[in-house]
């Protein structure tokens, strides 16, 4: 076995390309490209997810505003307020 | 970016590059794990302990990516295979890896493919024992350093390969 192995010995270095430094430089200008984007897009998320909160709770302030009103305007009628 | 990632890459360039050439046989396969090398070394190099030194850190990197890119590679096949079958059942072949290492004389070609096609059979841990003792020729205390393992590991590791090895030979030899 050890006879078979001693043939790896015979495999010679190789010179590397020059593409692989270009395209090396172009993957990390993509990378950084993809990482700014995913940043906005997180950003992006946060803010849609902060405007719904808004939007629920302008709703819901709403309604009880209006709820509000109805009771008091209940309480007025059965209190006879209206009346005077 | 700034000269330092270039003199890094000048220095490690042909290292990174041969053996990821040891692992993959294939100038396309090494090229991509090159970059992506270079990539974790500029990424993380602010983090390097000087614990090693950084050619040894440079070479477990490479290992590392090289082993992720032959799984990776395999599950692909997998995937690929699968589905061949499912759309034509009489296309089941099982591709032959292809070798085609570029460090090979043509007059040894034939022996070291039949070497590497039993080589690329073993266990990750293995292969690398044989990758670094045999074709990069490094000493077993390098190779423990290397694999973060004892010498006396690397010992039983290499014994393991041989035994392992001369098996599939024989296997292939049928």
């Amino acid at each position: 076995m050890d006879k078979k192995l001693n043939i790896l010995t015979k495999i010679e270095r190789v010179e590397v390309p020059e593409r692989v430094y270009s395209n090396l430089i172009q993957k990390i200008e993509s990378k950084k490209n993809t990482s700014s984007l995913n940043f906005l897009l997180k950003a992006a998320a946060i803010s849609l997810l902060v405007i719904s909160i808004d939007l629920y709770l302008i709703d819901k302030f709403n309604y009880f505003n209006t709820s509000n009103e109805i009771n008091y305007e209940i309480y007025s009628l059965s209190n006879g307020l209206y009346e005077k | 970016m700034n000269n330092k990632p270039k003199i890094l890459y000048e220095k490690y360039k042909e290292l990174v590059f041969n053996v990821a050439l040891h692992y993959t046989q294939n100038i396309e396969d090494a090229e991509e794990i090159t970059q992506d090398v270079f990539i974790s070394i500029f990424e993380n190099i602010k983090d390097f302990r000087e614990e090693s030194t950084l050619k040894t850190w440079a070479y477990r990197i490479t290992i590392n990516k090289s082993l992720d890119f032959l799984k990776s590679k395999k599950r692909l096949k997998r995937i690929f295979f699968f589905k061949s079958l499912k759309i034509d059942d009489q296309e089941k072949k099982i591709s032959i890896p292809e070798i085609n290492h570029p460090g090979v004389i043509l007059e040894n070609k034939e022996s070291v493919n039949a070497i590497f096609n039993c080589i690329n059979k073993l266990p990750p841990k293995l292969k690398t024992v044989i990758i670094l003792l045999k074709i990069e020729e490094k000493s077993q205390k390098e190779t423990a350093k290397i694999m973060q393992l004892s010498v006396k590991a690397i010992e039983s590791l290499f014994h393991r390969a041989k035994k392992k090895l001369s098996i599939i030979l024989k296997d292939n030899e049928r």
